[in-house]
């Protein structure tokens, strides 16, 4: 049991300017600006958006400043800053086969149409540190950015259709599970973790939303482990795609769909082989992943996580925790994980204390029995 | 006769205004205001229009949706902050904004300029100086992007092995 303490004031106040001091650092360094981390620091911004399950740009950059870069600190604010806005609407499921395209790739398709875009990526990357950037300016970059058109044939590429990789061409053969709708899907309510307490067994719309806000290292060593032979299912990426599709909402008091803008997002779909089943040929499956922003690591995790938790709707063993849904579900959260782990540098004097005479008690009996056992023998000399 | 006609012209109406709002939500505060300012300095009426809220700006959030593999099972990705108002002009047209974001000034501005260009004596106003130059603002940086972006598309191909060959 947690028993709160009081007093302390002083000293916690003058902790926080002393936080306050060290988040500006000195102060003959210039200050970094919201625009800045936002424009800059972009893939923070993504990650603290995706994990604190709030898209808004400008509230993650100012999150990561006053985190002083903490990014789960950062995702902390967000939660709690969400928590004090009305839900107004929920959107009509986005369109992401109409996405503007910033990226994408498919791994299993050399040629697909609307071709591979590859963005911008770090892929291909050397990983050599660029000590140019140790210096500030524009110098760099009017270098290196000039395009070059060499190798892009059709420079209007990304205007042709992009079909789906799996959903469309694979899906044409047969050869890939179909992705299901529930029969009557109006009145098919969608889970929603953020208004009902999880209670398992799960659907597999609260796991998805549960992957997408669950925190990026563990989702990508659940998926990594996937990978390594706990719940082997070898997993190509059908495709990845970055870019912003629009949010569209119904309005009751309209009556009809208006668009509110823009969202960046990424989506990996990969496909799994699978042997097949007493109901079901031999095919592929698939593993979905959405992350909110730029984040292909996170995209590509949630898709191997979420096909590892379908192994029960597969009819596979049980054998792995990343297909174990009460456990990856209950772990993933890092605001509810680092809540747990950090509380316990708070004051538990009296916690310990009780704990501290448990064992002085425990002692004494062990010692008293020691003693009785020993005067006996000493008798018997 | 005339709620008639306006009765016919409704679904019309509805997808010029999905146009006009989903032009709007995506500028910029300052791409709004100062072609409102300017426009204001040369229509008095405007400058002083009369309008009172039904709903003052307010922001909230947005659960947005996808499906499972793009086309499967609804979920519930995430939240997206969002800004609403609604106004009604004198003439008793009622202006609505949905947008993106937390910025309330657009979003009544939006609400306003909603409200007129469904007057017939605002409408074509509204529309040359808003929703047209921004529009096809909009439709140039995008296809702008799309070219920059055109040049990373790649040509993989597949070496052939020295035993196959």
């Amino acid at each position: 049991m947690y028993v709160a303490v009081k007093g302390g004031e002083k000293a916690i106040k003058n902790a926080h300017r002393l936080l306050a001091e060290k988040r500006r650092g000195p102060k003959e360094i210039p200050e970094l600006s919201i625009a800045q981390i936002k424009e800059q620091l972009s893939l923070s911004v993504s990650r603290v958006m995706a994990e604190g399950s709030l898209f808004d740009e400008d509230l993650a950059a100012l999150a990561i400043k006053q985190a002083r870069g903490d990014l789960i600190e950062a995702i902390f604010l967000i939660r709690a800053y969400r928590t004090t806005l009305p839900r107004l609407a929920y959107s009509l499921p986005i369109r992401t086969d109409r996405m503007t395209v910033e990226r994408r790739v498919s791994a299993t398709y050399k040629d697909l149409p609307g071709g591979q875009i590859l963005g911008p990526t770090f892929d291909y990357t050397h990983r050599l540190l660029d000590f140019d950037l140790m210096e500030t300016g524009d110098g760099n970059l009017s270098e290196k950015s000039e395009p070059d058109t060499g190798e892009s044939q059709d420079s209007k590429a990304s205007e042709t259709e992009m079909p789906r990789v799996l959903g469309g061409l694979l899906n044409n053969e047969g050869l890939i599970q179909a992705e299901k709708l529930p029969e009557n899907e109006e009145e098919h309510p969608v889970g929603d973790l953020t208004r009902e307490p999880l209670e398992f067994p799960v659907d597999r719309d609260q796991r998805l939303q549960n992957l997408a806000r669950g925190d990026e290292g563990f989702i990508l060593s659940l998926g990594y482990s996937t990978q390594r032979g706990y719940a082997r299912n070898h997993a190509f990426v059908g495709e990845i795609r970055l870019g912003t599709v629009s949010i569209e909402i119904l309005p009751p008091e309209l009556g009809f769909t208006i668009d509110i803008g823009d969202l960046e997002i990424t989506e990996c779909e990969t496909v799994n082989q699978f042997q097949g089943s007493k109901t079901e040929p031999p095919q592929f499956t698939r593993g979905y992943g959405l992350v909110f922003g730029q984040n292909e690591r996170k995209a590509i995790s949630m898709a191997l996580v979420d096909r590892a938790l379908r192994a029960k709707e597969m009819g596979e063993d049980i054998v792995a925790p990343a297909q174990d849904e009460e456990f990856v579900m209950s772990h993933s959260d890092n605001i509810q994980a680092t809540g747990f782990v950090e509380h316990i540098k708070l004051p538990h004097y009296v916690d310990f204390q009780a704990e501290l005479g448990l064992v002085r008690r425990m002692r004494e009996e062990q010692q008293d029995a020691h003693q009785q056992q020993a005067q006996p023998q000493q008798a018997a000399e | 006769m005339a709620d008639v006609s306006r009765q016919l012209d409704q679904k019309d109406t509805n997808s010029e205004r999905q146009k006009w709002l989903s032009v709007l939500a995506r500028c910029s505060l300052n791409d709004l205001q100062q072609r409102w300012d300017k426009l204001t300095k040369s229509e008095a009426d405007l400058s002083n229009l009369p309008y009172r809220f039904l709903r003052k700006a307010e922001t909230g959030l947005v659960m947005v949706r996808g499906r499972a593999g793009g086309d499967g099972q609804q979920f519930n990705l995430g939240e997206v902050s969002v800004t609403r108002c609604t106004v009604c002009l004198d003439s008793d047209h009622i202006g609505y904004a949905y947008i993106r974001g937390r910025d309330h000034k657009k979003a009544e501005l939006i609400a306003v300029l909603d409200a007129l260009l469904q007057t017939n004596r605002w409408s074509k106003k509204i529309r040359n100086t808003f929703v047209t130059p921004l529009a096809s603002l909009q439709q140039k940086v995008k296809q702008d992007r799309k070219s920059q972006i055109a040049t990373s598309k790649v040509d993989f191909f597949t070496m052939v092995r020295g035993e196959d060959a």
